[in-house]
């Protein structure tokens, strides 16, 4: 079944669970997906470092959303929700990936953010550009998990800090100033890197 | 509302709360009249905006995100793959533990209940072995008369008759070993005998050790009693009798 016009028009959040759980399925976890992956997977991103296990967990965390999303009440965020599964998920993750390291001679200590695939511009500008958002992503990556999780969420997903504050579980007045500690020290990494 | 704002002083901290916000553009209406307000007391903080301003030119959101979107181009294809597959695999095992799992569990009970012959009446009551009971059953009474059974409830019966009637009822059941139960008879008379000495005339003569005990004490103790209570008349009249005793004789 063709659903991909559907997964186009379908962009509410009540739309979209109510095309999954009593409608075409298909078509509303498409959308669902489509609407909430960037988010997803670049928090998953964050927390694993790894391109091929932000992938891996961002499948488990569509899944998982998707089995309970009929018991979602909007009560918070749909960002918000998938937030705390991410989170779990990737939680989980690690804990696998290191059970599994110490059986495993390969030791991956090196992060893979030089993976972005290409964006259409010249070769030029894909080098510098790419090469500079992976040094970007990777000094981010150094930060206070707070301040990375903070900026993050306030400057790529541009969230409210009402809804940052329900996700890390910090007050709005923490949140900013943790914002202000990011942007100052990403500041001087980008002054340093002219 | 603006010449409210001009007179607000939100301090530095939370100057420096809202001055990432700014920087960035995304502080509402009202909270950037309040900053740039007092940006005039906070000059250093100004300089500062400016600067991350231009520091984060080329830090791009949509630049992320849309090198994220590449990423994550097929991740809608991937979990209803997985979906698919999860679903199929949980269908199997919903039948696993519809079907098989009831059906081996109630072998197992059966099998527990027959190997300890804990079958329940219905299961006994119709069927072959309820059958193969009745028959055997009918075997090991075949060698009893009714005319001898009745004799041991009639009155007269000797001993002669009792023999006779247990040796038949002993063939009569073809699971006995004769043999066996000769060779058994003498070892399990003196098996008897030990239990019944030891339990009974072990026992008995214990019991009576122990009263004679019990006896000589409580004689001992009543002596000694009626010595107590014994009034002065009757003492002295005691003391003159021994007076008189011949111990000697």
């Amino acid at each position: 079944m063709y659903t991909g016009v559907l997964t186009l028009v379908i962009e509410k959040d009540q739309d979209i669970i109510r095309e999954y759980v009593e409608g075409n399925r298909e078509a509303g976890a498409n959308a669902f997906v489509r609407k909430y992956r960037n988010f997803v997977f670049s928090a998953a991103l964050r927390y694993l470092r790894y391109f091929d296990d932000a992938d891996d967990a961002s499948q488990e965390v569509f899944i998982k959303a998707l089995k309970n999303v009929h018991k979602f009440r909007g009560e918070s965020s749909m960002e918000t929700w998938l937030y705390r599964i991410t989170m779990n998920v990737c939680s989980n993750y690690t804990r696998r990936k290191k059970a599994r390291n110490m059986f495993s001679s390969t030791n991956n200590i090196e992060r893979d953010y030089g993976d972005f695939p290409d964006s259409g511009l010249t070769p030029e500008q894909r080098f510098e550009n790419k090469e500079f958002e992976d040094s970007f992503m990777e000094i981010l990556s150094k930060l206070p998990e707070k301040q990375r999780e903070t900026f993050a969420l306030r400057y790529f997903d541009d969230l409210s800090y009402e809804d940052i504050s329900k996700m890390l579980g910090t007050s709005v007045g923490g949140l900013k100033a943790n914002y202000f500690q990011a942007v100052k020290k990403l500041a001087e990494f980008l002054k340093n890197s002219e | 509302m603006k010449e409210n704002n001009k007179n607000i002083d939100p301090g530095r901290e939370k100057m420096e709360q809202m001055l990432a916000d700014y920087a960035f553009d995304k502080l509402d209406y009202n909270g950037k009249q309040v900053f740039e307000n007092a940006l005039d007391k906070y000059s250093d903080l100004r300089k500062q905006a400016e600067e991350i301003r231009i520091l984060f030119k080329d830090v791009r959101p949509e630049n992320f995100q849309r090198r994220f979107s590449e990423k994550t181009r097929n991740l809608s294809v991937r979990v209803n793959e997985r979906m698919t597959k999860e679903n199929q695999s949980f269908y199997r095992f919903g039948k696993l533990t519809k079907y098989l799992i009831p059906a081996a569990g109630l072998a197992i009970v059966i099998f527990f209940f027959i190997i300890n012959g804990m079958l329940p009446d219905f299961f006994t009551k119709t069927g072959d072995i309820a059958d193969e009971l009745t028959i055997t059953e009918n075997e090991i009474f075949t060698g009893i008369t009714s005319s001898e059974a009745r004799s041991i409830f009639d009155g007269e019966v000797n001993e002669e008759n009792v023999i006779e009637l247990t040796e038949n009822t002993i063939k009569a059941d073809k699971y006995l070993n004769m043999d066996l139960l000769a060779e058994l008879t003498p070892k399990l008379l003196e098996t008897a005998y030990n239990e019944y000495f030891d339990e009974m005339i072990l026992d008995d003569i214990l019991n009576d050790i122990e009263s004679l005990e019990y006896v000589q004490l409580a004689t001992q103790y009543d002596y000694y009693e009626q010595l107590e209570n014994l009034e002065e008349e009757e003492f002295e009249y005691i003391l003159k009798e021994l007076e008189n005793a011949d111990f000697n004789s």
